[in-house]
């Protein structure tokens, strides 16, 4: 017997060892539905908080993740596995992916990939389990920006059975480079959050800041443009008082206008969002200087569609009108774009607190609601794959076209 | 209850920290795979031709499935025995475990069943070898041994994809819509004889048959059996009688005037056919329910037939329907007959065979085959096409296809 072999019995002899007389049935279940993705999953990300959204606890789950963002930290999932191929060649990718394993077998895969670590995992699980795989891309990491190489991303996606994008420009941007089916696939809403009759409209009071701000520069023009406008806004950001990518001082942007409140419960964040007559979303610039192209252009942050069906608020996305962001509510009607300007800002804070242009965007916020709600996404997610194409066409009709 | 949950995935965490180490690194060895189901060897036609075909060519690392010829094995510079049948993932860490410190840079497939097509799957995503098959007995579209989409992954994985007669060749194209060449099962080119001689012997006088390669059915050896015993001639037979999958009763064979000689050289074999006026060539009824081996039948070319055709020229009698592969070449190239296993009926074949403008006629046919099938350098023409992705030159595709427009050129011309 082989080094390979003799680890793989090792580790069947030792999971026989783990405890069984409190698993569920699901636990001691030998087949898994695997996930591959970059980082923890968790709920301080968009792509942690969808999945978890998606499949809740990850129960019957194995995650395979390629880094730490969050010093480890995931609740998700039974089998968890951090596999880092870095240059190792091809067959010792296998190698570890066979290892990792052991005798587990695997139903269905769903890659969400970011590093080139996820997208060698997922061709591996696939290919030495031949389960169907989902490829689901959340962020661009190979059209408007380098991070996976053509040939890698190539072969991913003809393993795939499903390909979704985000939003309508990345699967449009993937359909067009890679010449392969690729299909709408937004984020989700917990159902129980979903508002799915028309809330009234708040034609005053404070509007709020969603998300985590991806850039330094969208935040420093942010405060400009919200202290020009004298605006008032709740920051609720889940990465809590920092961005991924840059520290910022409580203080100082409270001088402009903004109060950060941080990661809040998500009841609270809710209970706050429903009060709120209007949200502001940070977006790219698209301009020279921008550091952020790909996610500015190609991504939909999640909040939107957060935003839209848990509590109907309209939307202004601050940024370039090309933005996904952008061009999510203005073709559902349910926001504006305007620049990082004051005055284009103060306007369009008090075109969105006009009654009738409250009553119009909530409205429509309320037709998306029941598309975008995570009841029976799952379903719909694994018939798909098993169909190699979407069930029904719930989410290509979502975003009206240009 | 979800403090359990916890402490289960931490402690497989941890188990998963200690097995999921980074696997060993490739060496620098480079070779070339050859997927077979069983041992090659000169006991039958698959062993005999994978040897001719890569003769001489260094660097073959040769992997089988299993073990039908108690182990018997001489070809590549290494071999492994990888059987499956566990899952895939199983699969794949024997291909890694066996192939080792090598690189594999091309993959050839001949497949007879599953596992066969698992290894060369594993080959291919394991090293990103340039991946080929070369169909010569179907197990898929007339009998269905192997599944349907383990078939469609492989094959989509191929980038060359030959079959050994047309027959076989339009099969696969048409269930898989993939394109398909032609390899036939060629000929050592040292034997090939493009001189033409009709024999003169007592064999010849004495209408004495001579039966090459392996029977495929049992029911075919004792429908064959009772056509000879019929006819009043005798036949040696040059070929397996020891079969791991049959056995062969001296008494029946005896009866039927059959003289069996086993697995005789080939130089020697090519000195012995030249003694007699046709070759016998069992193949199929495709009768339903009465020919258990009907799909092999209709989709198989043995390549005795091209042996006997390219070396010695000699015409063959092929025994059964008019349907199978068989029987189609010995037809379309006119280098033999077609007879049921109706003992007149062969007889009758025979003495039609052994007629002077037959033979002429036949193994000048046969002469104008040779060149064509030689295995001369057939080794670098099949990995130049595996990595071009279609054949190295038509030379092939030619063969059949000239004849089919002198068909129908002569069907034009026909009042």
């Amino acid at each position: 017997m082989t080094d390979l072999e003799d680890q793989l019995e090792a580790r069947g002899r030792l999971e026989a060892l783990l405890p069984g007389g409190t698993r569920s049935a699901a636990t001691r279940s030998p087949v898994f539905d695997a996930v591959v993705t970059h980082i923890e999953v968790n709920e301080k990300h968009g792509v942690g908080a969808l999945l978890q959204t998606l499949f809740g606890s990850g129960e019957g789950m194995a995650v395979v993740r390629s880094d730490n963002h969050f010093g480890g930290k995931q609740a998700f999932g039974e089998r968890c596995l951090r596999l880092i191929h870095g240059e190792a060649p091809r067959p010792a990718v296998y190698a570890t992916v066979l290892r990792a394993l052991g005798g587990m077998n695997v139903r269905r895969i769903l890659c969400c990939p970011y590093y080139v670590d996820d997208v060698r995992s997922a061709i591996a699980l696939r290919d030495v389990s031949g389960a169907p795989l989902c490829t689901w891309i959340m962020d661009d990491r190979n059209v408007c920006e380098d991070g996976i190489p053509d040939e890698l991303l190539a072969e991913l996606l003809a393993k795939s059975s499903l390909r979704l994008g985000i939003s309508p420009e990345l699967r449009d941007a993937y359909r067009a480079k890679f010449g392969v089916p690729f299909w709408l696939g937004p984020p989700v809403v917990p159902a129980h959050l979903v508002l799915e009759t028309v809330a009234p409209e708040l034609p005053g009071g404070e509007g709020a800041i969603v998300g985590n701000i991806w850039g330094r520069r969208w935040l420093d023009h942010l405060r400009r443009a919200v202290r020009g406008a004298g605006l008032k806004l709740d920051w609720y950001s889940p990465s809590g008082f920092q961005t991924a990518w840059c520290r910022y001082s409580v203080d100082e942007v409270a001088a402009d206008g903004i109060r950060a409140c941080g990661a809040l419960e998500e009841a609270e964040y809710v209970k706050r969002l429903r009060r709120a007559p209007y949200v502001v979303v940070p977006s790219g610039l698209l301009d020279d200087a921008e550091d952020r192209r790909a996610i500015a252009r190609l991504s939909l942050p999640s909040r939107i569609p957060y935003v839209l069906a848990t509590a109907q608020a309209p939307v202004i996305v601050v940024g370039h009108p090309e933005t996904a962001a952008a061009h999510f509510v203005v073709r559902t009607g349910t926001g504006v774009a305007v620049p990082y300007e004051a005055e284009p800002l103060r306007r369009a804070v008090e075109e969105v607190c006009r009654p009738e242009t409250q009553r119009a965007m909530r409205s429509r916020a309320a037709r998306l609601a029941s598309v975008l709600s995570a009841r029976g996404a799952v379903d719909w997610l694994w018939r798909s794959v098993e169909a190699g194409e979407p069930v029904d066409r719930r989410f290509e009709e979502l975003v009206p076209p240009p | 209850m979800r403090r359990d949950l916890r402490q289960q995935q931490d402690l497989r965490r941890r188990l998963d920290e200690l097995v999921g180490a980074p696997g060993p690194e490739p060496g620098e060895q480079v070779v070339d795979a050859v997927v077979t189901t069983n041992e090659m060897n000169e006991r039958h036609g698959t062993g005999s031709l994978v040897r001719r075909v890569f003769a001489g060519h260094a660097g073959i690392l040769s992997i089988r499935a299993r073990d039908d010829y108690g182990g018997e094995h001489d070809f590549g510079e290494a071999s492994l025995v990888l059987h499956h049948g566990d899952g895939r993932a199983r699969a794949f860490g024997r291909v890694l475990s066996g192939v080792g410190a090598r690189a594999v840079r091309r993959a050839l497939c001949i497949p007879l069943v599953a596992d066969d097509l698992l290894t060369s799957i594993a080959l291919k995503e394991l090293y990103g070898a340039t991946l080929g098959v070369w169909i010569m007995d179907d197990q898929n579209v007339a009998v269905n041994r192997i599944p349907d989409a383990l078939m469609a992954e492989f094959l989509s994985k191929c980038s060359l994809r030959l079959a050994t007669h047309p027959e076989l060749r339009e099969a696969y194209q048409a269930k898989y819509r993939m394109p398909f060449w032609l390899l036939p099962a060629v000929v050592p080119h040292e034997l090939i004889s493009t001189e033409l001689r009709v024999p003169s012997g007592p064999r010849f006088e004495m209408r004495t048959g001579a039966m090459c390669g392996s029977f495929w059915s049992k029911r075919w050896f004792e429908l064959t059996c009772r056509a000879l015993a019929g006819t009043g001639y005798e036949t040696d037979w040059y070929g397996n009688h020891r079969s791991p999958y049959f056995r062969f009763r001296p008494a029946e064979l005896a009866r039927a005037r059959v003289r069996a000689h086993g697995i005789v050289p080939e130089p020697e074999l090519v000195a012995q056919l030249r003694e007699y006026g046709y070759a016998i060539v069992p193949s199929g009824t495709l009768r339903a329910g009465v020919d258990d081996a009907a799909a092999t039948a209709r989709l198989s070319l043995p390549g005795r037939i091209l042996f006997a055709a390219a070396t010695t020229h000699t015409p063959s009698l092929v025994l059964g329907s008019r349907e199978t592969s068989a029987a189609r070449f010995v037809e379309r190239f006119d280098v033999g007959l077609v007879s049921d296993y109706e003992p007149d009926a062969v007889r009758r074949a025979i003495d039609e065979l052994c007629r002077p403008e037959t033979q002429l006629r036949m193994r000048r046919n046969a002469a104008a085959l040779a060149p064509v099938l030689s295995a001369a350098r057939i080794g670098d023409w099949l990995l130049r096409s595996l990595e071009s992705g279609r054949p190295a030159d038509d030379r092939f595709e030619r063969l059949w296809g000239g004849v089919a427009e002198e068909r129908n050129l002569e069907a034009r011309a026909a009042p």
